[in-house]
């Protein structure tokens, strides 16, 4: 009797006890610029629960009622120690100063959640102060490139930002810019990525193990923040390259209150090509390339419980000619080919308690290709113009709602409704002056589709060891009179072993709705986004994968092993001797759907800590296709299906004014399909069909030679009495070496056959300078290292 | 400035310059000579071959005739005999292919490996009516760059309905062909063919022949096929008759496939934005084609 009296008492105590918890909650800000900081971590000393800040800086925290020690953290800044009784919820917003502001480069890790104690896997987290310092092409600093050098992440070709992540296409790529999705992700054909790197304040990406609340794409998720702009003071900062010339104004509108953020960014090969077409085509010609991407941020802060966030992003590429009469005498010839994306996105922050934050979201993406040509008789004032149009556009608004109870349970639930349109190609043809003008539009009808998602998930503590991430993710599309429906069950969980090392595991099953048409050689932006319809289902995968995590050397090391197994259905290819160029009517019969897989090991081990950080990654891993009308129903290795793939990243910080990195990657060369014998044909007399056969043995038989390339870059800072200058120099692929970007036959002078590979970029050097305007006082700007006397002599 | 615009514009130069390198033959993964046995067996006509070897994809030297190849020729896996080399790698016999016959062809030769392949001859088309519906045009006219050579040509609609066995898997093909005579009688040697164009298919173009699975029915088993002929040639000076036929063959599976690849392979043209096409072979250990075919042959002029 007294044991069950004794039982009694300690439920009812225990049922005390669980009623005795108040909640600190708030956003983590940089305080400096009110920044918010995404996946600071709030920890509390005393019963070591933890948690970290959402994607808008907020978290929540319940604790028992007791005096607590809190540990308020990010890398980068220092950490803030907090000791308080708490006997109440408490809103709490914290500011967190830089550790030292000079000195970014030096990425600090003490702060920075254990990568064992993490309960997601597959998932990497780069600081943009790092990817700003990884040496890159003409010096642009290209977010996409850095993800090229993660494991399992591989690059289409030479200069191409495509993202081929464990087996999957560039199309299984969800990129997300403040929530917006991006189609088309790179300009220059592909050589550069349409993000401005200056604008960026976060980078994940995500391999596998994808939690519920994404959904949409088979193969990974980039999950890129903006900047929300400084509240408090303004700021300016810009640089000029060799092939594009960028600048970012930041700043409040109302104190504390409403900020901005503004970057731009342009090249200029067409205001230096301008000159020499005129004078070539006596003033009448012109021609040119340009891109540019222009950021626009607008955030505003109602209350602590509620924010507005507008974000705006255009980028356009744009290549266009005229010969105007010079060549043709009375005539005048001239076309474009333009693309870009354009996204708009709202965000509205609510807090309704302590414990529950949501976000309600309305965005808007647009990516758009056109080509055109118009010739004009100028002697009798006539004009044609025929033009291509196609696209998508994308309606979409969502709503996401964190609660967090208690420190054991993180639930995020949400659903989020797509409106698609698929211009999937209209030609328009117009002609004036003529007697009887024709103004007409000819090509597939635009393709309506409504997609719908909802999602639970529950990051979830179970004990102190071992932690789960489960959830459930549901998606229904509409096309065509036909709906696709799947329920996709997720997974990640990790168990603490002894020393610093963890297990984990994730099993995720994903499905996506829309196909990329792509030419699997460059990335062209011919690329035709296209739907699920009656005929081609949606994409399907199922990936799982197994690791261990550690991190040693006071966290200032992390290592990573994985091994993974992703099977994908249904994805789509093009048929043998499909033509990418000519037009994507009845694209439906172009292609095949059908199976592929890919798994292997990854090895990751970065430094985080010191003057000297940086990455090792090696991935092995095997890619294989199948599909019943190509390669006679035969199994071939995908194009990048790449047995072997290092990269190693070194940042090293020689001074404050100094720095040094360096990259070096190889990689097996890309399967390419490349006839080997060739042989006698049977063919009908006069017929165009050659009398020869040429055998390949197979698709994709052919192993073009290792990539492999070391770039090299130097930072040299200086401070000026208006701010900080940095002048970077680089060099792109510093042993020089030719790498392979395609092969073909041809005839030398002697008639003999020759295979020829083309190589693209040899050594580079490049050249940048970036400025940084401080409108602090002079003092204040030396006052952080005490470095003004010394600026001071070297001015006298 | 004007240095930084010069500085800027050979960077330029540079960089969008791309290299070449000539890969040698050496660094092509080894690749053995195969026989190649191409050998198309027509219902009640002799059974032929051509034996020659395949040869790397570098090399300029003409295909390898293996005159001194044995060819095995079974007929429902009975053995038939050998084909008798006649040149330049041809091989004949004198036993004829018959429909719904199964044959195999075993072909060995010194310093290869010996190939096999096997086909089944499909029966004679079907057909139930072939309709011109548009009237041969069919003009003398004055050749443009020769005033003194005479020239002829014309095209014509057809509309041909096939009863498509429904118990098989048929695979038929369309091909016109032009006979020209001489007034004894003789075939004259020219220059001209004549062309067909699939309607039922809009990207279709001219070409020597077009071929057609039995997928596309319009009522039950009749297909119901729609066509251009036309031909252009110069007149020879002896002609005497003027004769178009159309074959309409039902070809063997493997026969199909081969044409539908090799033509596939010669439109993808091994371009940069289209994707390879494998030809199809059914010739075990080797290159090339064993395909079977019916011909019915009607005389259209």
């Amino acid at each position: 009797m007294k044991k069950q009296i004794a039982l009694c008492l300690l439920i009812i105590n225990s049922c005390f006890l669980f009623a005795q918890k108040n909640t600190i909650s708030g956003y983590v800000s940089d305080g400096k610029t009110q920044e918010k900081i995404i996946g600071a971590i709030i920890y509390d000393a005393k019963t070591k629960l933890g948690t970290i800040t959402n994607n808008f800086g907020f978290y929540s925290l319940t604790l028992p009622s007791d005096s607590v020690n809190l540990l308020i953290s990010y890398i980068g800044f220092t950490p803030q120690y907090l000791s308080f009784l708490l006997n109440k919820n408490v809103p709490l917003n914290i500011d967190l100063s830089l550790s030292n502001q000079l000195q970014t480069i030096e990425i600090l890790a003490d702060e920075s959640e254990r990568i064992e104690e993490r309960t997601r896997m597959s998932t990497i987290n780069i600081p943009i102060e790092q990817i700003k310092k990884v040496p890159a092409l003409l010096g642009e600093v290209d977010v996409l490139k850095v993800l090229q050098l993660l494991p399992g992440v591989k690059s289409g070709g030479e200069g191409s930002s495509g993202l081929y992540v464990r087996g999957g296409g560039p199309d299984q790529n969800l990129i997300l810019l403040d929530g917006a999705p991006i189609y088309n992700a790179s300009h220059l054909f592909g050589f550069f990525s349409t993000f401005n790197a200056d604008a960026i304040k976060n980078v994940e990406l995500t391999k596998g193990g994808f939690p519920a609340r994404y959904g949409g794409r088979l193969s990974s998720v980039i999950d890129i923040n903006m900047k929300d702009g400084n509240m408090r003071k303004y700021n300016v900062e810009g640089s000029v390259g060799l092939i594009a010339s960028k600048i970012l104004i930041e700043g409040p509108i109302w104190n504390e209150k409403t900020s901005f953020l503004f970057t731009a960014r342009r090249t200029y090969l067409d205001l230096l090509l301008g000159p020499i077409i005129s004078a070539a085509t006596i003033g009448e010609g012109s021609g040119g390339y340009y891109f540019y991407d222009l950021n626009l941020k607008v955030n505003h802060k109602f209350s602590d419980k509620d924010k507005l966030f507008l974000s705006l992003y255009k980028g356009l590429d744009n290549f266009y000619f005229s010969t105007g009469s010079s060549f043709t005498g009375e005539t005048s010839y001239g076309g474009y080919l333009k693309w870009g994306n354009a996204i708009g996105s709202a965000r509205w922050n609510h807090v309704f308690n302590n414990q529950l934050f949501c976000t309600t979201g309305l965005t808007y993406t647009q990516y758009l290709f056109g080509l055109g040509q118009e010739l004009k008789d100028l002697k009798n004032d006539t004009k044609e113009s025929a033009n291509y149009f196609s696209g998508i556009n994308d309606w979409a608004g969502k709503i996401n709602l964190d609660y967090m109870p208690n420190p054991n349970h993180n639930v995020k639930f949400g659903t989020n409704y797509i409106y698609h349109t698929f211009k999937t190609g209209a030609e328009q043809y117009k002609t004036s002056g003529f007697d009887r003008n024709i103004d007409s539009i000819s090509g597939n009808p635009d393709i309506f589709a409504t997609e719908l998602n909802l999602y639970a998930e529950d990051d979830w503590r179970i004990n102190p060891k071992l932690k789960i991430n489960v959830g459930i993710h549901a998606a229904g599309f509409l096309v065509q009179n036909s709906f696709y429906k799947s329920l996709q069950p997720r997974f990640t969980g990790r168990y603490l072993l002894p020393n610093n090392w963890s297990v984990k595991a994730s099993y995720a099953s994903m499905m996506q709705f829309i196909h990329l048409l792509s030419n699997s050689n460059v990335g062209l932006p011919t690329d035709l986004w296209v739907p699920a319809t009656k005929l081609i289902k949606p994409q399907q995968s199922y990936q799982g994968a197994f690791g261990f995590a550690k991190s040693f050397k006071n966290n200032a090391f992390e290592f990573s092993a994985e091994g993974y197994y992703k099977e994908m259905k249904n994805i789509i290819d093009y048929l043998d001797g499909s033509n990418f160029i000519g037009g994507n009517n009845d694209w439906e019969k172009k292609v095949a759907q059908g199976i592929g897989w890919s798994y292997g090991a990854e090895f990751l081990i970065q430094k985080k800590k010191g003057k000297l950080n940086g990455w090792i990654g090696y991935t092995l891993s095997w890619t294989n296709r199948q599909f019943t009308q190509i390669n006679e129903g035969k199994i071939y290795p995908y194009k990048y299906d790449r047995r072997h793939d290092i990269s190693i990243v070194a940042i090293y910080k020689l001074s404050n004014k100094l720095d040094v990195s360096s990259t070096w990657v190889y990689g097996t060369g890309n399967a390419i399909s490349l006839p080997l014998q060739s042989y006698a044909a049977v063919v009908d007399p006069g017929s165009y069909l050659n009398n020869e056969v040429q055998y390949y043995g197979g698709k994709n038989n052919y192993r073009m030679a290792p990539y492999s390339r070391m770039d090299v870059s130097v930072n040299k800072h200086k401070k000026k009495k208006w701010g900080r200058v940095t002048w970077s120099f680089g060099v792109y692929n510093l042993y020089n070496r030719q790498n392979p970007y395609f092969l073909y036959f041809a005839r030398n002078q002697y008639g003999v056959q020759q295979l020829k590979q083309v190589s693209l970029f040899r050594l580079i050097p490049s050249i940048s300078y970036s400025f940084k305007f401080d409108f602090r006082n002079v003092n204040d700007i030396f006052k952080d290292d005490a470095e003004l006397e010394e600026f001071e002599k070297q001015q006298q | 400035m004007k240095k930084l615009k010069l500085l800027i514009c050979l960077f330029a130069v540079f960089i969008f310059l791309s290299c070449e390198k000539v890969i040698e033959a050496k660094d092509l993964p080894e690749q053995d000579s195969r026989i190649v046995l191409n050998s198309l067996l027509f219902s009640e006509d002799l059974i032929t071959a051509n034996i020659t070897a395949s040869r790397g994809i570098l090399s300029n030297k003409a295909f390898k005739d293996l005159d001194n190849a044995v060819c095995q020729v079974f007929e429902n896996d009975a053995y038939l005999g050998n084909l008798i080399n006649i040149q330049n790698g041809n091989f004949t016999s004198f036993f004829t292919a018959k429909v719904n016959n199964k044959y195999r062809l075993i072909v060995s030769a010194s310093g290869y490996s010996s190939v096999t392949a096997t086909t089944i001859i499909p029966p004679s088309v079907k057909y139930t009516n072939l309709e011109r519906y548009d009237t041969l045009n069919y003009n003398y006219r004055l050749n443009q760059y020769s005033p003194s050579e005479k020239s002829v040509g014309g095209t014509s609609k057809f509309k041909l309905k096939i009863l498509d066995d429904l118990s098989a898997k048929n695979f038929y093909s369309i091909k016109p062909i032009v006979i020209l005579t001489d007034s004894l009688g003789n075939t004259i040697e020219n220059d001209g063919y004549a062309y067909i164009k699939n309607n039922n298919d809009e990207n279709s173009y001219e070409s020597t022949s077009f071929e057609i699975d039995d997928l596309t029915k319009v009522n039950g088993n009749q297909m119901q096929l729609d066509f251009d002929v036309s031909f252009y040639f110069n007149i020879p000076e002896n002609l005497k008759s003027i004769r178009v036929y159309l074959e309409i063959s039902n070809l063997s599976q493997e026969y199909y496939n081969y044409k539908m690849t090799l033509k596939k392979q010669a439109e993808a043209g091994g371009g940069f934005f289209s994707e390879p096409v494998l030809v199809y072979s059914n010739v075990i250990n080797g290159l090339g084609i064993l395909g079977g075919s019916s011909l019915t042959t009607f005389r259209i002029y």
